[in-house]
């Protein structure tokens, strides 16, 4: 769903690093070398990062907000969103 | 018995222990592991969760925050509460660490970088936590240090010892606190055993 807090197997607080490796890794950088930078050294750590997906971020454009969901005037889904989920069933 | 400190910085030591049996090495790395009073989020009140994540997860992530506090001064019942309250009005929103507003200054997460949640457009996110003293040896959120591991040397009585704290204090006030934990184990041991004796 989103980054897990800590590594699974050792238990060190990855999760803080998160939002710079992600800045990084998109744009263009080398994903062990931001791990390196970062100090991350075990490979028990490393593969967090290395295989999370956060699906969250897929999920939540299909759920309406509280207040969204009384005035049926405005849909939550505003046009980036749905160029968003239109490029994922593309793909 | 001789210690040489190898390496340190704010999260992780490398000490050389030497003269010293493996049996006591491996007591001092369990007691850090396992019997080291460490404090922790263990309680939520969950007022209002739109968000797509479900209130057990959400508490199972506050948990595993790790909380600064003086380690060499807690007690049993040393309880700190954290109230969060975040709506994403205008677009999507992450609830980092940082949102979390503790009861007392001296207790609070260790890094404010930690994302919880994330809330879509018109989602809200509020809850109270509280935080207790607990052991590692309860649930791993309470251990104070995540890899804690020795090496042994060709001599036999001489050891590397590493471990990596989570953030909750620093590694040599861990390791005073794991030696205290020890002494006063065999304190009381000590203790029982003479009055033992007396009778």
């Amino acid at each position: 769903m989103l980054v897990p807090i800590r590594c699974f197997t050792c238990g060190y607080p990855i999760s803080r690093f998160w939002d710079e490796y992600k800045r990084r890794v998109q744009a263009g950088e080398d994903p062990a070398s931001v791990l390196d930078r970062l100090g991350i050294k075990r490979y028990c750590c490393r593969r967090m990062f290395l295989s999370t997906y956060e699906y969250m971020d897929d999920l939540m454009i299909y759920f309406k907000g509280e207040d969204v969901k009384k005035s049926d005037e405005t849909s939550y889904l505003d046009e980036n969103d749905l160029k968003k989920s239109k490029r994922r069933k593309e793909v | 018995m001789d210690v040489e400190i190898l390496n340190k910085n704010e999260l992780t030591m490398e000490l050389k222990v030497s003269g010293i049996s493996p049996q006591f090495m491996n007591l001092l790395r369990r007691v850090l592991i396992a019997r080291v009073p460490t404090i922790a989020i263990d309680d939520v009140i969950i007022v209002e969760n739109s968000s797509i994540m479900y209130d057990e997860m959400l508490a199972h992530r506050l948990g595993l925050i790790p909380i600064k506090a003086d380690i060499l001064n807690l007690k049993e019942d040393t309880i700190a509460y954290f109230k969060c309250e975040v709506s994403a009005e205008y677009g999507d929103r992450v609830v980092y660490s940082r949102d979390l507003v503790s009861s007392d200054p001296n207790i609070v997460p260790a890094y404010d970088t930690i994302p919880i949640c994330k809330l879509a457009r018109g989602q809200k996110l509020s809850f109270e936590a509280i935080a207790r003293v607990k052991y590692g040896y309860q649930h791993a959120r309470f251990q104070p240090v995540s890899a804690c591991a020795y090496k042994q040397l060709e001599d036999g009585e001489t050891f590397i010892f590493r471990f990596d704290s989570t953030g909750i204090s620093e590694p040599e006030k861990i390791l005073q606190k794991g030696l205290e934990v020890i002494l006063n184990t065999y304190d009381d041991l000590l203790k029982s055993m003479i009055s033992k004796l007396k009778e």
